[in-house]
């Protein structure tokens, strides 16, 4: 099975302009066909932020359908200042921002399954078996803690974190999808550790 | 600039795990369809304001535009509202509106006593109506003085 495409080199945006921009072009004249495979194209990656951010996967769906419905209906005033990619990300970003602030403490997770692959990486493996104080700790446990420990940062320290740590967005790339300086995004990435540090400190060496 | 100890890559690779969480097979098959189906059944459809908003956007003038005909219609309103209402208070009391120049006169007091007569025929909501006079009070409204008081 696939992984969530985390892990891949964040290539695709600058790779495909041309096309990118030709579906855009026909999506604006209603072709919903074009849409259909500008969302397929980058439903994955919106989704695992939102969800990431939201620890839900019920919260994290409609906000993906919602992020895709209003950049639509918005398409007639992209001029292509920036890349699609970037462009609708920055929607779905904004609109998970806005509804993490409606939702304030509610949290209610609904965690995804793990891939049968994490049993094999290494890291985790040295994680949860001999490394750890908590050598009890199973993965399951491992991942509700640390949702939950994510859900206490910030929605917009929580946000750099998911881009440049799950996403592996580079800190410019956050910095156009955010509206803001590569400064800023530095320093919320390293506040942001130190607080998942301080958290997680029960599970780590 | 910030120093990344042993611990921050720990962190780093906890974090990691989150990518592997992966949500229920077969759903991103499933997604555009849906996207697509709202889309097309009505939700993809902007708003009067959305649509508006981007002329507005890059025309400037239209929103100068609209802006100074707000103001100019909110001064003329300003303007003209006591020439009208006094042309229509003149062409009332020309008329002979007995019940517009009822409700106009200044409200009586509440002690003061009303013929029959008269508060039946008053729409002024501050005089309370009677039912009838007091017993104790005289036509002209004032208390029966004691020394004329006579016992039957």
């Amino acid at each position: 099975m696939r992984v969530l495409s985390m892990q891949e080199p964040d290539t695709t945006s600058p790779a495909q302009p041309e096309e990118d921009w030709t579906l855009v072009r026909r999506a604006q004249r209603e072709d919903t066909s074009a849409y259909d495979e500008l969302v397929r194209r980058y439903q994955e990656r919106i989704y695992a932020t939102v969800y990431h951010m939201t620890s839900n996967h019920e919260d994290a769906n409609d906000l993906t359908q919602d992020a895709f419905i209003k950049a639509y209906r918005a398409l007639k005033s992209f001029k292509g200042d920036s890349s699609f990619y970037t462009w609708v990300y920055r929607i779905a970003v904004n609109n998970t921002i806005n509804f993490l602030k409606q939702r304030k403490n509610r949290v209610q997770m609904s965690l995804n399954d793990m891939d049968f692959n994490a049993e094999h990486d290494p890291d985790l493996v040295a994680l949860i078996s001999h490394n750890t104080p908590r050598r009890d700790l199973s993965l399951a446990e491992l991942q509700e803690k640390l949702n939950a420990a994510m859900q206490k940062l910030s929605e917009h320290h929580r946000m750099v974190v998911v881009l440049h740590d799950i996403q592996g967005m580079s800190h410019e790339e956050i910095g156009a999808i955010m509206d803001c300086n590569v400064g800023t995004v530095r320093s919320r990435l390293f506040y942001a550790r130190q607080q998942l540090q301080a958290y997680l400190a029960d599970y780590l060496q | 600039m910030y120093p990344e100890p042993k611990q921050s890559i720990q962190v780093e690779r906890i974090i990691a795990l989150k990518r592997y969480e992966q949500p229920p097979p077969g759903y991103f098959h499933l997604l555009p369809d849906r996207i697509i189906h709202r889309i097309e059944y009505g939700e993809g459809r902007s708003s009067f304001w959305e649509r508006c908003w981007p002329a507005f956007r890059v025309r400037p003038v239209l929103a100068y535009a609209l802006g100074l005909a707000v103001c100019g219609a909110l001064t003329a309103g300003i303007c003209c509202s006591p020439k009208m209402a006094a042309a229509a208070g003149a062409g009332e009391t020309a008329s002979g509106n007995q019940w517009a120049a009822a409700s106009t006169d200044t409200p009586e007091t509440l002690d003061t006593p009303l013929s029959g007569s008269r508060w039946l025929g008053s729409t002024n909501p501050v005089t309370a109506p009677r039912t009838a006079d007091s017993l104790f009070l005289t036509p002209e409204a004032r208390p029966i003085p004691v020394s004329l008081f006579e016992p039957n």
